[in-house]
């Protein structure tokens, strides 16, 4: 440090725990960001996880995953503060309602939505997932977030959101789905798919499962 | 050797793309894919979504004042913690005025973590978008950049009851308990006041915001013991024949503006101009 000496004097010894804190500061603030979907809220969801963790850290267990307790506090943080209620059966029994079956799509316009090169969708389709991911219900939005963003493992996630491996796994299948149907109806938008005709069969599975979904929120 | 089928890949798709099957498991998939023309797609197509779903959220960078705030914020949480039970058990302050305290000790760590920020991005972990920031961090006057500084990220004012500011008065060594009552020429809303470290002193910081919603930051200082008169980026400017020299200049678009008064030091970044600062400053020390 070749500037501010006298600083340098003072504290010589800068808290190691709180050094690794605040290295995660993109991380959660890129996650925050998706989860809030504004930029203000997303710095105050921040500022308030990196507070917590720093007011709680007698409860931070040495050698265990700093991001992993890190994130759990911003996952439980954003659901007490943020949530607008909307869950999953909300969208699953809406007008918006999807086939949610494997084999909606035909094996041609996976293809084509791929690019070979970056190994991930076409740009003029990615242009479109940050939009795509943030009209998710929040539950399967922070699960795709945890999964596909910080590579945490199932079991991982289960701790961080507080819901058994089993939800987790379904969360991520949904919200992934949802993602792709997305996607998938903007690439047909844009020209670049012909657009997959959704036959008989899983037209009536789509309906079944809006049925189910309807019939579990009266009774919840 | 294997028996997989295209059904139980579709049933086990994110768990393999996510590498959450047993290695024996995963393998057999595999195997599978490699044969299968449509499975290989659909791999490939899961595989696609997750990097499209974190290249787009990996794109977003916290910005670099929300960075330094961060900081500031996190020091002074963790300042707080360790030092308010020694504070506040040894009856020597209250809690009020023991957390203005620890945050203008905690200040100090802004610098210390922004520059370990640095070293880690000259490790070659972060982007050269940051060290660009950091450029701005470095400063041409320490005093007057720390003053500047705490103007543009300001942390928020810790009290403004008159009682509590008038506490100030003996952890500052000059009267600072006025200031409030002489305003900025009527000018200014009063948001609140906090300590500040200033070199090895502290001072009062109080932050104003105007009509126009433009802010201002006010410092009363020991001048005795902290000079910012004589900082090269200052220039001395005569406002009025009897008021003496205010020292004016610019830093990083801000105004800054410096005078004594009665053996107190006053200093003002604001988002004015150099003339209306130093009028307001004059003001403010009671001329």
């Amino acid at each position: 440090m070749p500037f501010l000496p006298f600083i340098t004097r003072r504290r010589p010894k800068q808290d190691p725990f709180e050094v690794d804190v605040l290295t995660h500061i993109d991380s959660l603030y890129a996650t925050a960001l998706r989860m809030t979907r504004s930029a203000v809220d997303a710095e105050d969801l921040v500022q308030d996880t990196m507070v917590k963790a720093v007011r709680s850290r007698s409860q931070f267990e040495d050698g265990t995953n700093l991001k992993a307790w890190l994130f759990k506090i911003l996952t439980n943080t954003f659901i007490n503060r943020y949530r607008r209620g909307s869950l999953e059966r909300e969208i699953l029994s809406g007008p918006d309602a999807r086939p949610l079956s494997d084999g909606w799509m035909s094996t041609a316009s996976m293809r084509e939505m791929c690019d070979a090169e970056s190994q991930a969708f076409r740009p003029i389709i990615e242009k479109e997932v940050a939009h795509a991911l943030e009209q998710l219900p929040e539950e399967f939005r922070i699960a795709v977030l945890l999964s596909d963003v910080e590579d945490f493992s199932y079991r991982e996630i289960s701790e961080i959101m507080g819901c058994p491996v089993g939800t987790v796994m379904s969360r991520l299948h949904r919200g992934r789905r949802l993602l792709q149907v997305a996607l998938h109806d903007h690439a047909v938008a844009m020209g670049i798919l012909k657009g997959d005709s959704v036959d008989e069969g899983e037209s009536k599975m789509v309906d079944l499962e809006a049925y189910r979904s309807r019939k579990q929120g009266v009774s919840g | 050797m294997t028996h997989v089928k295209c059904c139980d890949l579709a049933r086990s798709l994110s768990a393999f793309v996510d590498g959450e099957l047993e290695p024996s498991q995963a393998l057999e998939f595999q195997h599978h894919v490699d044969g299968c023309e449509s499975c290989e797609a659909r791999v490939r197509f899961a595989r696609s979504s997750r990097s499209s779903v974190r290249n787009t959220v990996k794109s977003a960078k916290a910005p670099e004042t929300f960075r330094v705030r961060v900081a500031a914020v996190v020091a002074q949480a963790s300042e707080s913690e360790a030092h308010a039970d020694v504070m506040t058990s040894s009856g020597l302050l209250s809690w009020r005025v023991a957390g203005p305290l620890a945050a203008a000790a905690a200040f100090v760590l802004v610098w210390a973590s922004v520059s370990k920020l640095q070293d880690r991005s000259a490790d070659g972990m972060a982007a050269s978008a940051s060290s660009a920031a950091n450029a701005s961090i470095i400063p041409v006057d320490a005093l007057v950049d720390t003053l500047v500084d705490q103007h543009a990220n300001p942390l928020p004012p810790e009290t403004s009851s008159p009682t509590e500011i008038a506490q100030f008065d003996r952890f500052i060594g000059v009267p600072v308990r006025n200031v409030p009552d002489r305003g900025l020429q009527g000018q200014g809303q009063l948001l609140g006041a906090r300590m500040v470290p200033l070199q090895e002193q502290r001072a009062a910081m109080f932050q104003y915001v105007m009509g126009n919603g433009r802010r201002v930051s006010v410092y009363v200082y020991n001048p005795k013991k902290v000079r910012l008169g004589t900082s090269p980026v200052l220039r001395e400017s005569v406002v009025r024949n009897d008021s003496g020299p205010v020292y004016v200049g610019y830093v990083r678009g801000y105004s800054v503006a410096v005078t004594d008064r009665r053996g107190v030091g006053y200093a003002m970044a604001s988002d004015l101009d150099e003339n209306e600062s130093s009028k307001l400053l004059l003001a403010v020390g009671g001329h």
